[in-house]
């Protein structure tokens, strides 16, 4: 059994420092990895990722995360992917990373995701180019996570995004706005490839729980709904399942 | 640096205006408040991750609506104990 932790929307500011680290200390010993479902900064300034790098440090397990929409703000989502990989942090844009936890392969595909809309009440690249523009940049980040997935071999395989796969998990949300927290698009490809769970945050006023249509099993773990410092998630292997490792794909790897 | 007060007569755009305010202000940056307008008086509620940043709505909201009541219900981040793990089947 592997035991995966998530939060996501800390929103870390300067005001942060010091507040976040003493709810996680006990993390090495909850988990055995800790993923961070995007909006890890209040408005995406350096500064914001310095703090949360001296939160997360030396917490004893690997941190996985992906950018959220406040790590974009301030128009430098780079830099913060590049303080927090600094401090150990993988962070995920349409890239994968496995981890060995005790002889189990542990495969996580991140990617922010996008907005859109849901089947019947969505959005399409039709008409002023704006619109294209904005269904276009979800349907690319569906299509990286469908490609790391086609080529993910692991024993459990786990999708990390910071926008909604599914309706289920924005119950609380007011409809009309569901279109900006998510879309489908986010888990076509999690269908296809059958993956064991699906992490997203976003969604402060959401439900906690879901599921794709094909039956995958998607959390919400956005702060605000968890209202815990994290959600601990425990998996098994499926029994059929290989243990065979690819080696020619993967863009980081870590062992536990 | 204080923002301007709005300038909107009408209390569902005054709303819809101090919403996006609360959104888009350094000190704050949290779409999801939820803001309504009640006469002369302004509530806000919602989630923010610190004090500090629930302070601020309060001064946000002052300088867009000097001559209003300020209801601030917006509440703290509960950060309750880690919950057991939930098996995932």
């Amino acid at each position: 059994m592997i035991r995966l932790a998530a939060v996501g929307d800390v929103h870390a500011g300067v005001d942060s420092a010091g507040r976040l680290r003493p709810r996680w200390h006990e993390l090495a010993d909850d988990a055995d990895a800790f993923l961070l479902a995007g909006d890890l900064t209040k408005g995406g300034e350096v500064g914001e990722a310095r703090v949360l790098a001296d939160e997360l440090s030396e917490l004893g397990l690997p941190v996985i995360a992906v950018l959220g929409n406040h790590d974009h703000q301030a128009g430098k989502p780079d830099d913060v992917s590049r303080v927090l990989g600094d401090a150990g942090v993988m962070v995920l844009e349409g890239e994968t990373v496995r981890l060995d936890v005790r002889g189990t392969s542990v495969g996580i595909v991140g990617a922010k995701g996008f907005a859109g809309g849901f089947e019947g009440a969505m959005a399409t690249e039709f008409g002023e180019e704006e619109m294209k523009a904005f269904v276009r940049h979800t349907r690319e980040r569906a299509e990286a996570i469908d490609r790391e997935l086609a080529l993910l071999e692991a024993d459990i395989r786990v999708v990390l995004m910071h926008y909604s796969p599914v309706r289920d998990t924005l119950r609380g949300e007011p409809v009309e706005i569901f279109a900006f927290l998510g879309s489908y698009l986010l888990a076509e490809p999690c269908d296809r490839a059958g993956v064991d769970l699906v992490l997203h945050g976003h969604a402060h006023r959401g439900s906690p729980a879901g599921r794709t249509q094909g039956g995958v099993p998607v959390r919400n773990v956005a702060q605000p709904v968890i209202r815990r410092p994290y959600r601990v998630f425990a998996l098994d292997p499926e029994p059929e399942s290989g243990s065979r490792l690819r080696d020619d794909r993967n863009d980081a790897r870590a062992s536990v | 640096m204080p923002e301007a007060p709005l300038d909107a007569d009408d209390p569902v755009y005054l709303a819809a205006h101090l919403q996006e305010r609360l959104a888009q202000d350094p000190r704050i940056y949290e779409p999801e408040l939820v803001v309504t307008v009640e006469g002369d008086r302004v509530v806000v509620a919602g989630v923010v991750p610190t004090p500090e940043r629930q302070v601020a709505v309060t001064s946000v909201v002052r300088e867009a609506c000097p001559d209003h009541e300020i209801d601030n219900r917006t509440t703290v981040a509960l950060y309750g104990a880690p919950a057991p793990p939930e098996r995932i089947t």
